[in-house]
């Protein structure tokens, strides 16, 4: 009880302060994680559902693939970024005007998992006390954009449970994370192939 | 000889002219032909989720998704742009007014909101009144003329159930082709068949080709433009 108990402050203690959340992300090196998405839009009664998984390594590769129902996957290696997506039986470079909105949302992401939530001249980060982050954006265009940004740590130090984009209070999107591991070796082609 | 040496001129001018390709009349079961052209396109309210393609110089392409919900008894459509990832670029709702809801840059232009409700409508709504002509298309499939106000658009119906749309204007220049490939999408058994694949091509004015990839349907049986 008491090992328990020790164990589940000790997981909590990280999200307990901005330089406790600061101190466990030094620690990770590598973080893979399945994810489902749900896209909540006004215009539809049911939200749109993926899912697919997210790779990373310290301190600014991403990997984010979605395996369902669109193949697809964002490449962000040392700052540059491609997408890939599957039409038909191929896999074609994407070279939509969406790209350079994603940069933006690519680079967040990568600050995030180095801990660094409170970093974004853009945004006002608040930490409460169960371990949510909300960050809350600064100018009133960027708001038009983007409302908030709720992140809820999860009791593994340096580890999201799940990410909530609003852009509007009836238009969002919410990634829950699952199959969590850190620190385990991560093929650097992973960050540079769509496959 | 006089005659004679107009005929060259006059041959010139039939051949500078643009001219609607020919509609041989049906005398068998028009009003047969005029449905099938008429429920060529939804009856019911759906929303549906498209992946949209566009083809870009260099065999590059662009994907994005895209929302549609519709009414067609009430004639309104509501439709968002998103990326693979789902941010919202760009949402619109049009009841016979356009409103545009969110429009990020690029997608910001007011032409680009007023195309892309004509192309919604194109793909999903058949014209206002009844049609011109009844008949026999060029290809020998039957098929529907309709007058509008700025052109004409034939409605043919393949064998197979396809369906190919062409747009004219009113000098008769075909300015948009599209050819739409019709399903029963998964967990919408027992509904009408709607539009899974969608080719279209924009030749006048401007240029551009779409290919629309159905991802998931649903009849909107509840509030179908809640919040609206």
């Amino acid at each position: 009880m008491g090992l328990a108990a020790a164990l589940v402050l000790m997981t909590l203690a990280w999200t307990s302060s901005w330089d406790s959340i600061h101190s466990a992300a030094r620690d990770i090196r590598s973080v893979q994680a399945a994810f489902t998405q749900e896209k909540h839009l006004q215009i539809l009664a049911q939200p749109l559902l993926s899912h697919g998984r997210l790779l990373f390594a310290a301190p600014d590769r991403l990997r984010w693939e979605y395996q369902a129902p669109l193949p697809s996957v964002l490449l962000m290696d040392e700052g540059h970024i491609q997408r890939f997506v599957k039409t038909g039986s191929t896999w074609t470079e994407d070279a939509s005007a969406a790209l350079p909105a994603m940069s933006f949302v690519m680079k967040e992401i990568g600050r995030w998992m180095n801990g660094r939530f409170d970093e974004n001249p853009d945004f006002d980060a608040r930490l409460e006390p169960n371990g949510r982050i909300i960050l809350t954006p600064r100018q009133a265009a960027l708001a038009t954009v983007i409302q908030k940004i709720v992140l809820q740590l999860a009791e593994t130090p340096g580890v999201i449970d799940s990410v909530t984009v609003y852009e509007d209070d009836d238009n969002f999107t919410r990634l829950h994370f699952k199959d969590v591991t850190v620190n385990q070796p991560i093929d650097p082609a992973m960050f540079k192939q769509r496959s | 000889m006089k005659r004679i040496h107009w005929l060259p001129l006059i041959t010139l001018v039939l051949i500078a002219c643009h001219s609607l390709p020919a509609v041989t009349p049906e005398e068998q079961a028009p009003a047969g032909i005029e449905a099938a052209c008429r429920d060529a396109f939804p009856r019911q309210a759906w929303r549906m989720v498209h992946t949209i393609t566009t083809d870009f110089p260099g065999q590059r392409k662009g994907v994005m998704l895209g929302v549609v919900s519709l009414v067609p008894e009430e004639h309104t459509v509501a439709c968002a742009l998103l990326s693979i990832e789902g941010l919202r670029l760009f949402e619109a709702h049009d009841d016979g007014t356009l409103t545009i809801r969110r429009a990020l840059p690029p997608f910001d232009r007011p032409a680009l909101a007023e195309g892309m409700m004509r192309d919604i409508r194109l793909l999903f709504f058949p014209p206002h009144g009844p049609p011109l002509l009844i008949g026999r298309m060029p290809s020998g499939d039957p098929g529907c003329r309709y007058a509008l106000a700025d052109g004409y658009q034939d409605i043919v119906r393949k064998p197979s159930g396809d369906i190919v749309i062409l747009r004219y204007d009113q000098r008769y220049r075909l300015t948009q082709r599209v050819d739409i490939t019709r399903c029963h999408p998964d967990g919408a058994a027992g509904q009408e068949a709607i539009a899974c694949r969608i080719h279209l091509e924009a030749l006048q004015p401007a240029q551009y080709q779409l290919d629309l990839d159905l991802v998931e349907a649903r009849p909107a049986v509840d509030n179908p433009l809640i919040g609206y």
